[in-house]
């Protein structure tokens, strides 16, 4: 009885920009995370030189600092290129985590294992979005 | 009420609303500008609602949708050319800053365009408009 009320119109029309407005917010996201696996890039070659992914390795890599690891592991998962995955293999411990670790604290076994999930095949819909 | 007082109350409770929402920003009080700004609402809603006169009609609901019209066009287009200045550029010199701005604007240019024609769909149903009259 209430709903025969209601206007269909409207109703039509609220979900149609509620779809709408999720779309536009989705996009945006994907395009900010684009954005930032770029910019990991950029400063990782300008820092080790070489190609996106080969730099990004050379930081994990490097023991020197310790400043940037986590979000190279991170780029290295939404890039999805193969070759970095067993190389970020090789860092993980294999313990099983009680929480997610702070990004302060060294690699993070969470972030690498959520990288490695990447590279073996998982699936990643934002990187589908920015990458194309 | 006529309308030339109802025009001096609206400009004043303008005031009011501004010289509260400033206050607000200087002493860093979003419950202060809210407030303003909802009183400044509901006033001018009991206002509208004692005068007599007829304020918007049918001339000034087209002009305001010819307006509005022109506005979306004006923006859509200048947003859109934006997008495509802001990735040729962004591309040609590598530079994800500029590209990424180009992306977001090239999305809300869809965005705006998506909104507009479900806006238009809507309120032509609104009015009547059957599926036969768009064919």
């Amino acid at each position: 009885m209430i709903l025969k009320k209601i206007d269909k119109n409207l109703i039509t029309y609220i979900i149609g920009i509620s779809i709408i407005f999720f779309l536009f917010i989705f996009f945006i996201i994907c395009a900010q995370i684009g954005y930032d696996v770029k910019k990991r890039c950029e400063m990782a070659q300008s820092r080790y030189g070489g190609e996106c992914v080969d730099a990004l390795m050379y930081q994990v890599a490097d023991d020197s600092s310790q400043y940037g690891k986590n979000s190279a592991i991170w780029a290295l998962g939404q890039l999805g290129d193969k070759k970095a995955l067993s190389f970020l293999e090789k860092y993980d411990t294999g313990k099983l985590l009680p929480k997610r670790e702070s990004w302060n604290e060294g690699i993070s076994q969470y972030e690498l294992r959520k990288a490695i999930k990447l590279l073996r095949g998982g699936f990643n819909l934002s990187a589908f979005i920015w990458r194309n | 009420m006529n309308y030339q007082q109802f025009k001096r109350i609206k400009i004043l409770t303008t005031s009011f609303v501004s010289a509260t929402v400033a206050v607000a920003v200087v002493y860093n009080n979003i419950i202060l500008a809210l407030a303003g700004v909802i009183i400044g609402m509901i006033f001018l809603f009991f206002v509208r609602k004692k005068t007599k006169i007829i304020l918007v009609d049918e001339r000034v609901q087209n002009i305001a949708g010819q307006a509005a019209r022109l506005t979306y066009v004006i923006l859509t287009m200048t947003i859109a050319f934006l997008s495509l200045i802001f990735l040729g550029s962004g591309r040609r010199m590598n530079d994800i800053n500029y590209e990424t701005l180009g992306v977001i604007l090239s999305y809300t240019t869809l965005f705006s365009i998506a909104l507009y024609s479900l806006s238009y769909k809507y309120i032509s149903k609104k009015y009547g408009e059957t599926d036969d009259e768009q064919d």
